[in-house]
Formats: structure tokens, sequence, C-alpha cells
């Protein structure tokens, strides 16, 4: 008698489930995901998947019950890292942007495929880094939101999402940090039953009196929220440490605009209230000295920045010295400076050059892509009267640098152009970190012939 | 940002000017060119390697990183006059047919580009260009890609005040399929100064075209309605 489909055995339905799946993913070669190369790359670390699936499929026995659900939850998996690949097109977002990016925290990142993909929300920018039980890489999707696409400078966020990243992938040396951050404070909690600086009751009193929280839920739980919060406020840290002071723009932009001012101290399991992840950018902002109209001597990019230090510094110190300032500074310096070790160059903010800082806003007041700034020397307008070759070739310039351009001409702008200035800076700097990449694929070749 | 915050309705109207008198045109000598740059009086940027790029008379283009690729399936005929609606189903099927013309591709560099023979695709120049209310200029193939078969501008006037990517019109008229890879020259543009005098002034977008950022479809009916409408 023939045995019908409900009659599989766990393992055959792993056998046929791991043929759909097989199936899947060769129909994603259909489609071009970014680069060839990176195409290539998905496709190999996916197949070495599915090989290494197909052998544990054949030794597991129909009666491991833990062991046939694992492999089917790893089956789950690259189910859907395979559709993400489906779904992603070159055209959902800034590629460019996701190149520069993906160049700077390649290093740190060396074990990581980056899967770029778009998806509906306003201000939907996420990360799922995930801890696979086969293959030889780990694949992160991240996030960006579809509507805004265009929106480089805003795009700046997304330095958060590298932080639950680099959790992730050095969460020993970074675990200390997201400790040392919230020593002291009345986040350090830790699961019942072991010692505590805090109870759990008093993060609860805290939560009561200052976000409106009235149910108690069991010490555990609120302990995996204290947690949680804490990793959200070290990827503050991060992102300002990677992007440099354009992060504050956009973190102001993307998490204070939508609550309408009226959110600010409102309670969200996932995330800290925007007023206690403000104060804490303050203070990590000044640990870094990254807050440029405080620095002494001013010198003239401290000017320039002076317009985007004001309007966060303006913001924060609503809630400064109130009950949101629960780290303490001395704390944020020491996770500061750990960090710091961790993300050296090219990932941490390269400080920028006021003078090429300087002629990239010139050229977004001239509306031209910000990009490879000129020599110096050829400032000078009508004064180059045998100009040579040399003067007009471009130099490298990091795409953070042309992002701190595009939100310094539009703290310069916004108080007398409209929403339509803002999206033409952001598309000039998009295409110029465009324009930049080809100046750098240049620049580059005699490494890629060696 | 001088200009960013015009209203739309101004955005797209072509300036009066006429064709300059040829008298006064001359093309701009490789010193000059570099002078103008140089001198940020003239943008074309960036200028990866001026070495080569910059000619004695022309600066060579190079082929950007996307492309909107013709296809003959999604509509049958290029007819102006469905490029004017009378009322929402017509705009929808307008714009529908537009769209799914042009195929949309990115080619990231070290990507390539097959042009088949016969086909048609629109490709933005890496180089962003502005010119002066005095410069006018003139895309051409370069000699060694034309005789190739490679075709790469038939609209090849730039205005004064034009200030964008350049679009070009690739076309591939010889039997073999041809690969081009972003980043490579494949177009020039020389400059013609004209009569400052006879000049307007660059203080409106100029085109329907000024300011682009990508290659686009254009609008083939605008202003001739009259001789297209029953």
């Amino acid at each position: 008698m023939p045995k019908r489909a409900w009659m599989l055995t766990p393992k055959r339905y792993l056998r046929l489930e791991w043929e759909n799946v097989s199936r899947a993913l060769q129909e994603t070669l259909r489609y071009r995901y970014s680069k060839k190369d990176v195409t290539e790359h998905f496709y190999n670390e996916c197949s070495t998947r599915l090989e290494q699936l197909c052998d544990l499929i054949g030794k597991v026995r129909d009666g491991d019950q833990s062991g046939l659900f694992e492999l089917w939850r790893q089956l789950v998996r690259l189910s859907i890292l395979i559709t993400n690949i489906e779904h992603s097109h070159l055209e959902e977002f800034s590629w460019p942007f996701a190149e520069a990016l993906k160049n700077v925290t390649s290093a740190a990142f060396s074990n990581v495929l980056f899967l770029f993909k778009a998806e509906g929300g306003l201000c939907s920018y996420a990360m799922y880094p995930e801890s696979p039980g086969v293959g030889r890489k780990r694949i992160f999707p991240v996030v960006f939101p579809r509507g805004i696409r265009e929106f480089v400078l805003l795009h700046t966020i997304i330095g958060h999402e590298f932080g639950h990243a680099a959790l992730v992938s050095h969460g020993g040396t970074l675990g200390n940090v997201v400790r040392t951050l919230i020593s002291g404070s009345v986040l350090e909690l830790t699961p019942s039953g072991r010692a505590t600086l805090t109870k759990p009751d008093d993060f609860f009193q805290w939560c009561k009196a200052h976000l409106g929280v009235t149910e108690r839920v069991d010490d555990e739980s609120l302990s995996a929220l204290a947690l949680g919060w804490a990793k959200e406020l070290f990827c503050d840290l991060f992102g300002l440490l990677i992007m440099g002071p354009s992060f504050l723009p956009a973190f102001q932009t993307l998490l204070e605009t939508p609550s309408f001012n009226s959110d600010s101290m409102r309670f969200v399991p996932s995330h800290p209230p925007f007023a206690l992840r403000t104060v804490a950018l303050l203070s990590a902002v000044r640990a870094l000295n990254l807050l440029y109209s405080e620095q002494s001597p001013p010198a003239d990019l401290n000017q320039l920045t002076a317009e985007l230090d004001k309007a966060f510094v303006a913001t924060a110190s609503k809630w400064d010295r109130g009950p949101f300032s629960i780290l303490q500074t001395k704390r944020i310096q020491e996770a500061a400076d750990e960090l710091v070790k961790f993300a050296t160059p090219p990932l941490a903010f390269p400080q920028p050059d006021a003078e090429m800082v300087s002629q990239l806003m010139q050229s977004l007041r001239d509306e031209v892509p910000p990009v490879g700034a000129y020599p110096a020397t050829t400032t000078a307008s009508h004064g180059v009267e045998a100009p040579t070759i040399e003067l007009v070739e471009c130099t490298t310039v990091d795409f953070r640098h042309v992002l701190l351009a595009g939100w310094l001409s539009w703290a310069e702008a916004m108080g007398t152009r409209d929403e339509e200035c803002f999206r033409n800076i952001n598309r000039l700097c998009a295409h110029a970190i465009m324009q930049q990449e080809g100046i750098s694929y240049w620049k580059a070749r005699p490494a890629r012939t060696a | 940002m001088q200009s960013c915050n015009r209203k739309a309705s101004r955005i797209g109207k072509r300036a009066p000017r006429g064709r300059p008198n040829s008298n006064n045109m001359s093309v701009l000598p490789r010193t000059e060119l570099l002078r103008r740059i140089a001198a940020k009086e003239l943008v074309i940027s960036p200028i990866i390697d001026p070495a080569r790029q910059v000619g004695r008379a022309s600066v060579d283009l190079r082929l950007g990183t996307m492309a909107l690729i013709v296809r003959g399936s999604g509509q049958i005929s290029v007819d102006p006059r469905t490029y004017i609606a009378h009322d929402s189903a017509e705009r929808l099927a307008h714009e529908e047919n537009k769209r799914r013309k042009l195929e949309r591709i990115s080619v990231p560099f070290g990507d390539s580009l097959t042009l088949h023979a016969g086909s048609l695709v629109l490709v933005p120049t890496l180089e962003w260009v502005k010119l002066p209310k005095d410069l006018e200029g003139a895309v051409t193939a370069r000699s060694s890609w034309g005789r190739e078969g490679l075709s790469v501008a038939t609209a090849a006037f730039i205005h004064p005040c034009y200030n964008g990517i350049i679009t070009l019109e690739l076309s591939n008229f010889g039997q073999i399929p041809i690969v081009l890879y972003p980043g490579m020259r494949i177009a020039q543009l020389a400059l013609y100064h004209i009569d400052e005098k006879q000049a307007d002034a660059c203080d409106s977008r100029s085109s329907q075209f000024d300011l682009s950022f990508e290659a686009t479809g254009g609008d083939i009916t605008k202003g001739d309605e009259g001789f297209i409408l029953k």
C-alpha cells in the first residue's frame, strides 16, 4: 500500500523540506543580489549550510525529537534568508551607501555577510543578527525603510543597528562594555537569585514613577527588560562612535519628531524612553569629545558644527540632571574608552579636516554632489593662470564626512528652505557617495590587478 | 542652497533662448577647460584620471552605475497621444506604460552591462556637469567606441546653466553585443563659449531634465498637444 504524504516520518519530512529549500536557493540565481561576488558569497554560504544540514539529517534518528526540531529550525531560518535574497533588489535604497558602510565595517565583521534589504515603515531600521548552527559565516539581514531610500542623512542611524551586530559577533568583549555602561544605575540588574546592586523592584518603581507603568511583571522579565534597554543604550553609543556627529541629528529626526514631543517619556518595552536615550547620548558625545561647540580651543569645524550641537543639546538639556539621567558620567567615559579600543579605524568615525568639510558644503550650496575635494590651492577663482592637471584631480573622502557636510548644509539652510531642499541635499550626498565609490575603485586598481 | 526653495511650478520651465550666433561660438581648449574647472566656474565632477580624461578640447565622460533598458514588450509603440491624459485612468495607463517600458537596473562598479544589437539603453554619466551661462556643451561618442558600433547620444546639446548628470542614449548599431563596464570612458563633452551678452542668467531650472540624478524618460508631447489631439 503506497504511503500518503501525511504518513511521512519526521526524518523524511525534513528531507522533503531540505529539497524544497534547495530548489528555492537555485531560484535565487535568477536575481542578482548586489555585486556579482556578493551574490556568489551568499550562494556559497547557503549551499554550505545545505550540505551540512543534509549530512546532519542523514545522521539524526527518527526518535530524536530535540535533534529533529533543531534541524527543522535551521531549515526554517535558511528558508527565510533565501526568501530575503529574492526580495532584495538593487534599487530599493541607496546601495553605494551600503557599500561604503560595508567597507568600513568589514574588518570588524570579517565573519559576517550583511544582507541589505528594504521594508515598509517610516523609520523601520533594523538588524537581525543570527547565530547559526551550521555554515561558515553568519548572515545578518539589515533593514532600511523603503520610503526614505534616498535619505542617506537619515540612514546614519544605521550605526545603532551595527551595535546589535557587534554585540552578537563580539559578545564577550562588548558585553563587558554594556556592563560598564550601566554600572551603578537602576538598569544594573541580574537574574534573580544572584547578588544585585539594584533590586528589580527598584527598577519597577523607577518605571512607575517616571513612565506611568502600573503593572508589575516578574523579576526575570524585569531583568530581561533592563538588559534589553542597556543593550539599546550601548548601540546608541556604538552608532555615535562609528558615524560621528551626524548620528545626533539623524537620531533626533527619526526618534523625536515622530513622537511629536508627547511620547518622549512613554514606556515602550523594547527600547528605553527617548528622554533616557537622549540624556545618555549627551553624556556620551561629551565623553567622546564629539560635541564640537564645547571643545577648546574652537576651530573652524567647531564653528560649522555648532548648529548641529545646539539643536541636540537643547533637546537633551530638558532632561539632563533629571530622573532620566541615570547613567553615571564616569561609567559612560569608561565604556567609551573600552569601545574605542574595539572600534579602531576605519570603523571609528575619522576626524575630518575643516577645509575639506567646507569645500563639501560649498558644493552642496552650488547644488553639486559633494565628492572628492580639490586641493586647497585651487580654491582661488580667477587667480589660476596656468592650471595643471593635478589641480582638478579629486581626493578621497570618507562617506561619513559627506554625510556630515550634508547635515551641516541642512542646518545652514533649514531656517529659510523647504523640505524639497532637504531631499535634494540627501540626493546630492547619495550621488556623491556613489561617485566616491568610483574614485576609490579606480584608485584601488593596482591592488586588484596585482 | 540658492535654488532649493523654488516653487515646483517653476521646475521644468524651459528658459527661453535662441541658438547662439555661430560666429560667436568657440570651443574651449584644454588650458581654458582646466582653468575654468579649477576656478569652479565650470563643474565636471569627478574627473578621476585628468591626464587621460581631459583632451585637447574636450573632457571624456564615464559610464554611470544604472541603466534604463527600453523594453519592447511593455508598450507596442511610442505614441505621443498616450502621453496626454484626460482622466485618471489614462494617467494610470500612461504611467504604467512609461515605467514598464523602461526597466531600471543597477550596474555596480565591477559589474557589466551588455548592449545587444539594435537595443536602446539610457544611462547616466558618472560625472555631474554644471555649465555657466556662457557655455554650451556637445556630447559625442569617443571615436574608438563609434567604430565598434556604439552610439552614445542622439540629443547631443547641453544647454547653458544645465546642472545634473548627462543622460546618454546608448544604441548598438553593430551586429554583435557590446559589453560595457561602469566607469569606462564612453563619451566626450566639448564646450563652446557663447557671447555672454546674449546669454540668459541662470536663475531657474532650464529644462525638464535639470538637476537630474539619473537617466529618465522625457515628455515628448510638451507644448505640441495642438498637433496631436483631434
